[in-house]
């Protein structure tokens, strides 16, 4: 058991009725204040945590604990409404029948009249919507009733938030926004919050600290930075980005690449097949790369290049390696970039490399 | 509880197992043949009437904009408040020998009897119109839906492909619509395989006047059954067609984007046929019989309505309440079992207790006086062996007996109605309560009461009404001597007091009004995107 953690989840395992299981000795500690993001592709169990650690799922194997109480663990169950958790889901859950103000005072039964009223004035204000307290909700649009929703779960004060993907029922632009702006909310409350999501960016916008989970498992938590530059296997580093990925042999304690060696993973045995995962952006246009710890330059073709918003992505031909033309994706910052069929040299950044024991 | 409302059904099926020797043999050599041929050509007749009438009015009430659309939106409607035998008995008024039609007739051109040729209408043509009458609603109904749901931009494509308003709506519209106007025909064909009063008042001989004839006339309780088994073979053939023709072509909205509909301006000539084509179904089907109702009832309300009419309308107010608190109530543990316990048997007992609106009110009768005899004599049987006498009937000619008809029969009406609304309440609002502290029975008195209050309402009104307008289930068990509106209409017509009945005949159409009112509206909202009022064109 870790001191001091807000929520926390000891081997736990779920199946879901008809024996499929869901999730497999899943451990983890969230600390007060902190915002944990559970980041997966659908299907990887991370909604199940989150409804687990609501009391809306009963544990089945391992333990649920909260401020260091047992509150699931296959015999007790306590019951979501006396655990203080507040929840926000993507499809927000307003109840259609009742006022903004009445929504957001739904959970604040044990005040008094006045007090409830000034509470919820109070959390209409925290998140803008002051103003709309006699509305329904179906008259708001859906960044609105979002923050309504945040409202609403933070009235009663909980210890801890569960975020069930919060914004993906919103267009890009309001998205970035009440993102930003929750993010302010939460920060000011000083919450705990957990939050599921799907999108890599949004995970490392909001999280302090992130849990990749793949099919019932976790694969690897930390802080955003250091999973995009340090992630211990080839799903966490694929699913942060786009990568190119080819396999190559070990020799003389290196990952043999076109750019030249780069380190082999610990304990890699001489002439072993070991994968290769290499970001766009860490191949640079020659001319652009005097900086050091380059590997390279090489000679590439252009096969085709573009200007995206924010970078160039070019598509590059790369001599002969290992007997086969090998074909890189490239994203570059900056506005000039080559055409295609023209000769360019190319050059790796190591650090933005990745070498894996080849699986199965 | 779903098993129990299974019963009738079931009942009636094993019957075709049961020998019955001569009687069923004497019935199939001498009335099965006209019963089945009239069935079928019923069948054919209301199948092709409400066919044309019910998608041609919602096209046109959908798709164009003449005088008078507005109104007619919900104006077509309006038949089906009027109950098949009302009808059949207000049109024989109107148009046989002695009604005001033929009697003009006479005088204004001085026939005598045999000088004329005149259509008789209390015939088999006769039963299919006043039938049609009353039942293209259920197509005009569901025909309209889907076409109000139909992406305008489908139909737009479709223009720009190079094909008509009209090319469009045959080529593209009508298949996109074909599921719901088979389950509106579907549906209209069930309650003309229902239809004992107008079928009985016109002698045309079909499953329903026979199972009554066999059960009261020759007493033939098993012959009555197996008459009933036939019927409900119809009605599985119909039921299996209607899933086979939805379940074919399953049609996906592929465009999501929603726009006001074209709205075609009909001019000049087109525009009057327009109007006219709306207009003869709801004059024919509602108009003209609510009028002559209205105006005979006007002579004759001094004399009917009395003391006796009064108790009438309490029975029928009693039966029909507590029928829909019933229906409703089982409804409502139904729709939360399959809520909060998602099985595939509970699934499955829930369809086929809602079997029961498909299955036609005389073969509910027979299927819940079959085990309620056995019942009675069963527990009177032990009650003589213990104590020396036994207590009579007391499930079979009995309230109960009827109030269980009812409920099987109409269960369908309020489970439908409470499983949409019950859907609308996502499992997520759920859990928001709970996490802001509600126990479970405190989320459903603060948020799923509010939120159903409405559609309990509803789903009780609608089974309330179709208890009133109910006629064969009642008549076959209704107790001795105990009398309702429907019945004393059905009796009057009967004994030719046709201007008699219509006082009787007039409130039940005027109750049916209640839910084509709430039809109306609930379309009206139905519409997603644009706001209903600039849709319908009513501010």
């Amino acid at each position: 058991m870790s001191d001091g953690s807000v929520l926390e989840f000891e081997h736990v395992s779920h199946a879901f009725e008809g024996g499929l299981e869901v999730l497999h000795d899943i451990s983890l500690a969230i600390m007060p204040g902190e915002i944990f993001c559970l980041l997966g592709p659908s299907g990887c169990g991370k909604t199940t945590t989150l409804r687990l650690a609501a009391g809306l799922e009963e544990c089945q194997k391992g333990r649920v604990l909260m401020n260091g109480t047992v509150v699931s663990d296959g015999h007790l169950h306590v019951p979501p409404e006396k655990r203080g958790v507040g929840l926000v889901f993507q499809d927000t859950a307003l109840f259609p029948h009742l006022t903004v103000a009445e929504n957001v005072g739904f959970g604040l039964g044990a005040l008094s009249e006045s007090a409830r009223r000034a509470r919820i004035h109070e959390m209409l204000q925290q998140v803008k919507m002051d103003g709309y307290s006699d509305a329904y909700p179906h008259v708001l649009s859906g960044g609105q009733q979002q923050r309504v929703a945040l409202a609403r779960a933070l009235a009663p004060d909980p210890r801890l938030i569960l975020l069930d993907e919060p914004f993906s029922g919103l267009d890009a632009q309001t998205r970035s926004m009440i993102r930003e702006e929750m993010l302010a909310v939460l920060k000011a409350h000083g919450v705990t919050a957990l939050v599921v999501t799907h999108d890599p960016e949004e995970a490392m916008y909001v999280a302090d600290r992130i849990a990749v989970m793949n099919r019932g498992r976790i694969e690897q938590v930390g802080r955003p930075a250091d999973l995009y530059c340090h992630p211990l296997n080839p799903f966490v580093t694929r699913f942060f980005s786009s990568t190119n990925r080819f396999t190559t042999r070990v020799s003389g304690g290196k990952a043999n690449t076109p750019f030249g060696p780069v380190a082999a993973p610990a304990g890699a045995a001489e002439g072993e097949i070991v994968e290769v995962l290499i970001r766009p952006e860490a191949i640079r246009i020659a001319a652009a790369s005097r900086t050091g710890g380059m590997l390279g330059p090489i000679e590439a073709k252009v096969l085709d290049s573009r200007m995206l918003r924010r970078a160039v992505f070019m598509n590059l031909c790369i001599g002969e390696f290992e007997g086969a033309h090998l074909h890189v994706h490239v994203r570059s910052p900056g506005h000039d970039f080559p055409a295609g069929g023209e000769r360019v040299s190319v050059s790796l950044d190591p650090r933005q490399t990745f070498v894996f024991k080849a699986q199965g | 509880m779903a098993t129990l409302i299974a019963i009738p059904v079931v009942v009636v099926l094993l019957h075709v197992f049961v020998p019955t020797g001569d009687v069923w043999r004497h019935l199939a050599s001498t009335v099965l043949p006209s019963y089945i041929g009239n069935s079928l050509w019923l069948m054919l007749g209301v199948g092709a009437g409400t066919l044309v009438i019910g998608v041609g009015t919602a096209w046109l009430v959908t798709m164009c904009r003449f005088p008078g659309r507005g109104i007619f939106e919900w104006a077509l409607l309006l038949p089906m408040a009027v109950p098949a035998y009302v009808i059949a008995y207000t049109y024989t008024g109107l148009l046989d020998y002695a009604g005001p039609v033929q009697e003009s007739l006479r005088a204004l051109f001085g026939w005598g009897r045999g000088d004329y040729w005149f259509p008789e209408i209390r015939s088999l043509g006769g039963a299919v119109v006043m039938l049609v009458l009353v039942l293209y609603p259920y197509v005009y109904l569901l025909s309209r839906a889907a076409f109000l749901e139909q992406s305008v931009c489908v139909l737009e494509v479709s223009r720009t492909l190079g094909r008509t308003p009209l090319r469009a709506f045959i080529s593209v519209a009508l298949p996109l619509a074909r599921p719901a106007i088979a389950t509106g025909v579907a549906l209209a064909l069930m309650e003309t395989l229902n239809d004992f009063g107008t079928v009985q008042y016109f002698a045309v001989d079909t499953f329903t006047t026979g199972i009554f004839r066999t059960w009261y006339g020759l007493g033939e309780t098993a012959a009555a059954a197996q008459l009933a088994a036939v019927l409900m073979l119809f009605i599985f053939a119909l039921v299996l067609a209607e899933r086979f023709s939805r379940g074919g072509g399953r049609v996906h909205h592929t465009s999501p984007r929603y726009r006001e509909l074209p709205g075609y301006r009909l001019k000049g000539a087109r525009k009057a046929l327009a109007t006219l084509a709306c207009l003869t179904p709801v004059a024919l089907g509602f108009l003209l019989p609510a009028c002559a109702l209205g105006y005979w009832s006007w002579l004759t309300a001094p004399d009917v309505i009395d003391a006796g009419f009064m108790a009438l309308a309490f029975n029928s107010f009693v039966l029909a309440t507590v029928a829909a608190a019933l229906a409703l109530a089982v409804a409502v543990a139904i729709a939360y079992a399959q809520r909060l316990r998602p099985s595939r048997l509970i699934g499955a007992a829930a369809r086929l207790s809602a079997m029961g609106y498909a299955v036609p009110g005389a073969v509910v009768a027979v299927g819940v006086l079959i085990p309620f005899a056995w019942a009675d004599t069963a527990i009177n049987d032990l009650a003589r062996r213990l104590f020396g006498a036994g207590p009579g009937l007391i499930l079979s000619g009995t309230i109960v007996a009827v109030t269980f008809a009812y409920v099987v029969r109409f269960l369908a009406v309020s489970l439908n109605t409470v499983e949409a609304s019950l859907a609308k309440i996502t499992p997520h609002m759920d859990d928001a309560a709970r996490t802001l502290g509600l126990r479970p029975r405190q989320a459903l008195v603060r948020v799923h009461l509010p939120i159903m209050g409405g559609s309990l309402l509803t789903a009780a009104l609608l089974v309330f009404v179709d208890v009133m307008k109910e006629l064969p289930a009642t008549l076959i068990l209704r107790p001795f001597n105990f009398d309702t509106l429907a019945i004393r209409t059905y009796q009057l017509a009967s004994d030719e007091r046709l201007a008699e009945s219509s006082s009787a005949a007039l409130a039940i159409v005027l109750v049916g009004i209640i839910p084509v009112i709430l039809l109306s509206l609930a379309i009206a909202r139905s519409r997603p995107g644009t706001g209903s009022g600039k849709e319908t064109g009513r501010p």
